[in-house]
């Protein structure tokens, strides 16, 4: 049957919902309620008598915050939430309540005004219980009157959880966490060697040493000496930005990044027995050790490395230049 | 004086204004990142001109760090992990400032290897574009809210109820 119904509030609501009375179903929903459910058959008949069947279609106001309530209501099917309207009109969820719930038992206990609103969030059956209609039997029976008492005790437990949940997730949200801080790095440090891995340009993690076969190493005092007397041609390796700004006198640059263009055009004509001493290295980059293996490649028979490169020249004060 | 106060403070710590920076650095980011990420070995000889990092480290800082600003440009458009984004990423900008500045007191002439191979030289401007960004980072870090993409929805996931 189709009818009009007051809601749990005073004021009427233009919602059709349709009865289906049928006491074996609502004594086995009442029985699996988690209010009525450890009450005696004999109390939970009583309530039978008394509740209304209803189903409420999806995201409809069951009851409005600040009305006066009538009624208590028991979730035989179906979901609704609770929630309140913030000031900015938006809707704040306090709880979700599932089938064998129930909400609106603070009416049955008092005349306060209903403290949340509640709606459905899809199909729902419902047994009401109206507050008229349920006085005499917590009169009757004292522990259906507990029963009450200890369901608005819970549920203002599970309201509370639920606020503090989403209190915390907020916190959670707009703090910085060690956590997140590991999952962008690792994220980064993931991504770059997979694609490291299949780039054309890839390059070693750790750069790789050179063997410097047929490569000896020279102190700046024997080097000065050599390049005196006119027999040692020395080659700075570093970019020439940094030739630029000081070098040996006398040093030729030969940067490693343009080796190539650079050796055909300074070095091309050498004597290939001419011995070639090699400096230019910072803590980031052995280009020393690079050009020196590239000239040996070349044919250079007599390479070598000045130790300490131009630290170690500057230190015995041997002529440096721009 | 005291309403012009007030009005600086708020327009400082609007979200709003947040929101603006984060897509803005965003695109900052998502430059820098890109244009280095196909050809790691340039970006490495230009990590090698700070002469700062350790050798055995500079590739691996040159793969990472492009990828880094890539990923911190889409998490601070789409609003992700903020807090941890704004915090790398203003580390990252301290971290270039104080290299730019040593080398400027190393008298080198060197590009910054910032958004391309060729790039920006090194100078002042270069230390006072990065403190901007870096300020900016700061307001996102403190004052960010709005977000697209919260956490909340998949930590209320599988949230035991009592």
């Amino acid at each position: 049957m189709r009818s009009r119904i007051f809601f749990l509030t005073k004021a009427p609501r233009d919602i059709t919902i349709e009865t289906m009375a049928d006491k074996p179903e609502i004594l086995k929903t009442l029985a699996e309620s988690r209010l009525f459910g450890h009450l005696k058959p004999e109390i939970l008949k009583a309530i039978s008598e008394i509740v209304q069947e209803v189903v409420v279609p999806p995201h409809t106001t069951i009851a409005t915050k600040g009305e006066k309530g009538k009624s208590c209501c028991l979730i035989a099917s179906g979901s609704v939430k609770m929630f309140r309207t913030g000031q900015s009109g938006a809707e704040v969820e306090l709880v979700r309540l599932g089938a064998g719930e129930s909400f609106g038992m603070v009416t049955l206990l008092s005349n306060e005004p209903i403290p949340t609103s509640v709606k459905t969030l899809e199909e729902t059956r419902l047994l009401m219980i109206s507050k008229d209609r349920f006085d005499p039997i917590m009169r009757d029976f004292p522990e259906v009157k507990e029963a009450v008492g200890k369901g608005v005790s819970l549920w203002i437990h599970r309201v509370t959880a639920n606020i503090e949940d989403q209190a915390e997730l907020r916190s959670l949200e707009f703090r910085l966490r060690w956590v997140d801080l590991a999952i962008l790095v690792g994220l980064s440090l993931l991504c770059a060697l997979a694609f490291n891995h299949t780039n054309p340009k890839r390059i070693p993690i750790i750069p790789q040493r050179f063997a410097l076969q047929g490569v000896s190493f020279i102190p700046p005092s024997a080097v000065f000496e050599k390049q005196k007397k006119g027999a040692i041609l020395i080659v700075d390796a570093m970019p020439a930005n940094f030739y630029e700004q000081e070098h040996i006198a006398g040093g030729v640059n030969v940067p490693l990044a343009i080796f190539d263009f650079m050796y055909d055009l300074k070095l091309g004509k050498t004597d290939k027995a001419k011995e070639i001493v090699v400096y230019g290295r910072t803590i980031s980059k052995h280009y020393d050790e690079e050009v020196a293996s590239k000239l040996v490649v070349r044919g250079f028979q007599n390479v070598s490395i000045l130790i300490d490169g131009l630290s170690s020249w500057k230190k015995n004060h041997y002529p440096v230049g721009p | 004086m005291k309403g012009l106060y007030s009005f600086v403070k708020k327009i400082l710590t609007s979200e709003y204004l947040s929101l603006a920076l984060r897509v803005y650095m965003a695109w900052i980011f998502l430059q820098a990142g890109l244009s280095k990420i196909p050809d790691p070995a340039l970006f490495a000889e230009n990590v090698a001109d700070y002469r700062i990092i350790p050798y055995f480290a500079v590739n691996l800082v040159a793969l990472v760090l492009p990828w880094m600003e890539l990923i911190c440009a889409f998490f601070l458009f789409f609003g992700l992990r903020i807090k941890a984004t704004a915090t790398i990423l203003s580390g990252l900008l301290m971290m270039f400032t104080f290299f730019v500045i040593v080398n400027i007191f190393r008298g080198v002439s060197m590009n910054c290897g910032c958004f391309d191979a060729v790039g920006e030289p090194i100078g002042w401007t270069k230390v006072i574009q990065n403190t901007i960004w870096l300020l900016m980072t700061i307001q996102i870090f403190f004052f960010d809210k709005i977000h697209f993409f919260g956490m909340s929805g998949v930590l209320l996931k599988g949230r035991r109820r009592k």
